[in-house]
């Protein structure tokens, strides 16, 4: 088979995986070799669905021995298949790289023969871009569940980051559509790396010789809409993998109906803007100071349609507010509805030179559509609703209205 | 009468005109190069001498004045090149100058948060084109990358692609200005007024100048763009939001009907 032929088949293949991130890593050039990785993550392109291509993302080989039920790789699928061999991955790799169409390599593979023939192969090409080509571009390899620790402890060297998808958030999920991968396997691989990735940490502050493990951590994926879980189960699952094993991402990928089958829910089309919820809800983990419980609980077990969750905690939380601008802690200004982490660090800078007025706060980026009825400007509102059911529909209302203008083609991830 | 401050184009002219502000205490409408200067009967210009010694000292001046983040922003707002920047620009320093303390994060100040908006365009424009520029083979070992920015950022780029791409000789060209920044495989040269082979001028029309090899990597590329896209999400909306439709020009992949 051709290369290009090869390439559309295993990068289609390949596209159901959400992360594209090249962030978090620091591997700098030395001796005049190729690439380095920027520790901010670049995007390289766009493609048509408003993803960002920042990395090669392929499967080695879209040949699997494993049937899961969602996946448009499984075994008993008739589609095109195709491998390619370690020296196609690397010349794609360096010479994408150098005509800048990439950052680096994302490789994921169906299991082939079994797990570790296949995570052996992904290793090989990693070393084989290190070692031969002298390359410092940014690696990712997908942690192939069930592979033995010595094949993940020698991916962890060569790559700047490492995944393993958790697929279904909850182990029913994953027992009913993914038989032949299971919990102990995938929990395996974040416990051995999550240690390994914090001694390497924890040694390289003493010994500048201490080599690199997976410097960019690992991070996972789990697919959205195939399975029953609660939006509650989905959040606090995430919480606990960023707790326990220091995970950098958990991505949450919207259930494309690929196959037709009886497990699997009818849907006419990717629940978007569930995922895009459940990303405001674990930016608000991760950044913001939030935990799943103040979020969500087993009697709302789902997130709002309707508002951000930010907006809908507020609204459960009136006693917290109004919250003073020019006096409120980092913490709290953080939490109010409409102000993001750039606005809010404005907010302390400005407000050393002298108070700060309503005209100020939209100058500074605070969203005052939302804002204006959380804060005060030196003890002044800009407009007061105290009751939280007329304010909940206040707020829909402009929420629907800028939906409907916007044909809901992307909600706003950042400034909450 | 208007005042309208020409200087030429540098730096330097452009620190020069600011000590003469400071110096006379007076404030000219615009200070701009001549080029883009519109004048009228109401309109009286002043041409700058650059002083290369008062730039110099001036520029002590203000290195005591901000903290590196704030030398950061009177660059970028420097490189900016919109018009009107230079005069803002202006009364920044003159502020930063006024001032006993520092004043670079007070963002209830009109014109500090102005140079701070300036700013943070030129630095986004930066980090898109970290990852837009796209380079193409056209020779053994000489790579070159057309771009059209809205910034003067070729200064800004060469740091990061002088890192990554340390082993290849490349060429990186602001085709709008006629500048660029030409790395030989050991250091980085800043050129002006380019004057390239006339098949380079216009390489989608000329796409035989280029290898097959290129053109083949060309076209894989291509190929992965496509296979790469989710067609139940498709969104091409939101893909013009992150790479708005004046840039797709010197991109090798095909981001859709132009015009949409």
């Amino acid at each position: 088979m051709e290369l290009d032929q090869k390439l559309g088949i295993l990068a289609a293949a390949a596209k159901y995986d959400v992360s594209c991130s090249s962030s978090g890593s620091t591997r700098t050039n030395s001796e005049k070799g190729l690439g380095d990785a920027a520790v901010s993550g670049i995007c390289h392109s766009w493609s048509g669905d408003g993803r960002c291509i920042s990395l090669l993302k392929v499967l080695l080989s879209n040949y699997c021995i494993y049937d899961c039920a969602y996946c448009i790789n499984r075994r008993s699928n008739d589609i095109p298949r195709s491998a390619f061999t370690v020296d196609e991955v690397v010349k794609l790799t360096i010479d994408f790289y150098r005509r800048n169409y990439i950052e680096g390599l994302f490789l994921s593979s169906g299991v082939l023969k079994n797990t570790d023939y296949t995570m052996e192969l992904m290793v090989r090409i990693a070393k084989e871009l290190r070692l031969k080509h002298n390359f410092h571009g940014y690696i990712h390899l997908k942690a192939i569940p069930g592979a033995s620790r010595e094949l993940l402890r020698r991916a962890g060297f060569y790559a700047d980051r490492l995944s393993a998808n958790i697929e279904l958030p909850s182990e029913q999920g994953l027992k009913l559509l993914a038989p032949d991968k299971s919990k102990e396997n995938i929990f395996n691989s974040f416990t051995y790396l999550s240690a390994q990735i914090s001694r390497y940490q924890e040694e390289s502050q003493f010994f500048s010789s201490t080599p690199r493990f997976a410097p960019a951590g690992q991070s996972t994926q789990m697919i959205v809409g195939a399975t029953p879980e609660s939006d509650y189960q989905i959040v606090s699952l995430a919480e606990g993998l960023y707790q326990k094993f220091h995970l950098k991402r958990v991505y949450y990928s919207a259930y494309v109906p690929v196959n037709h089958n009886s497990l699997l829910p009818a849907l006419s089309s990717p629940p978007l803007k569930r995922e895009n919820r459940l990303y405001q809800a674990d930016w608000l983990l991760r950044f913001y100071g939030f935990q799943a419980t103040e979020l969500l609980d087993p009697r709302e077990p789902f997130l709002d349609r309707e508002l951000d969750p930010k907006t809908s905690w507020a609204l459960r939380n009136m006693t917290i507010f109004p919250v003073e601008v020019n006096r409120a802690e980092y913490e709290i200004l953080v939490r109010v509805p409409g102000v993001g982490l750039k606005s809010a660090k404005r907010i302390i800078n400005a407000r050393r030179y002298g108070p700060l007025g309503f005209d100020n706060l939209g100058k500074l980026g605070v969203v005052l559509k939302r804002a204006r009825y959380f804060l005060t400007c030196q003890g002044r509102y800009l407009e007061r609703i105290d009751n939280p059911i007329l304010l909940r529909q206040v707020l829909s209302d402009k929420e629907r209205k800028v939906n409907q203008s916007a044909n809901e083609f992307q909600l706003p991830l950042f400034e909450l | 009468m208007m005042l309208y401050y020409i200087y030429d184009g540098t730096f330097d002219g452009f620190l020069t005109a600011v000590g003469e502000v400071i110096e006379k205490g007076e404030l000219p409408e615009e200070i701009s190069t001549e080029d883009k200067l519109e004048t009228n009967l109401f309109t009286e210009t002043r041409y700058i001498e650059t002083d290369f010694e008062k730039a110099k000292r001036l520029m002590g001046r203000i290195f005591k004045k901000l903290s590196r983040e704030g030398l950061k922003s009177v660059l970028y707002c420097y490189l900016s090149g919109d018009p009107g920047s230079e005069i803002i620009l202006c009364k920044y320093l003159q502020k930063v100058m006024d001032a006993k303390e520092n004043i670079e994060t007070d963002l209830a100040d009109p014109i500090v948060l102005k140079v701070i908006k300036i700013r943070e365009k030129v630095a986004k424009e930066v980090h898109l084109f970290k990852g837009i520029v796209r380079f193409r083979r056209i020779g053994p070992d000489l790579f070159y990358a057309p771009i059209e920015p809205d910034h003067q950022i070729t200064p800004l780029l060469a740091e990061h692609f002088q890192k990554r791409f340390a082993d290849q000789r490349w060429f990186i060209h602001d085709r709008g200005r006629n500048s660029g920044v030409f790395y030989d495989g050991n250091q980085v040269r800043f050129l002006k007024e380019v004057e390239l082979k006339p098949e380079l001028e216009d390489l989608t029309a000329n796409l035989s100048c280029l290898s097959e090899e290129e053109l083949a990597w060309e076209s894989l590329w291509k190929v992965y763009f496509k296979s790469i896209e989710i067609k139940e999400r498709s969104n091409p909306r939101l893909q013009k939001q992150y790479l708005p439709s004046r840039y797709w020009k010197h991109l090798i992949e095909d981001c859709g009907a132009l015009g949409i």
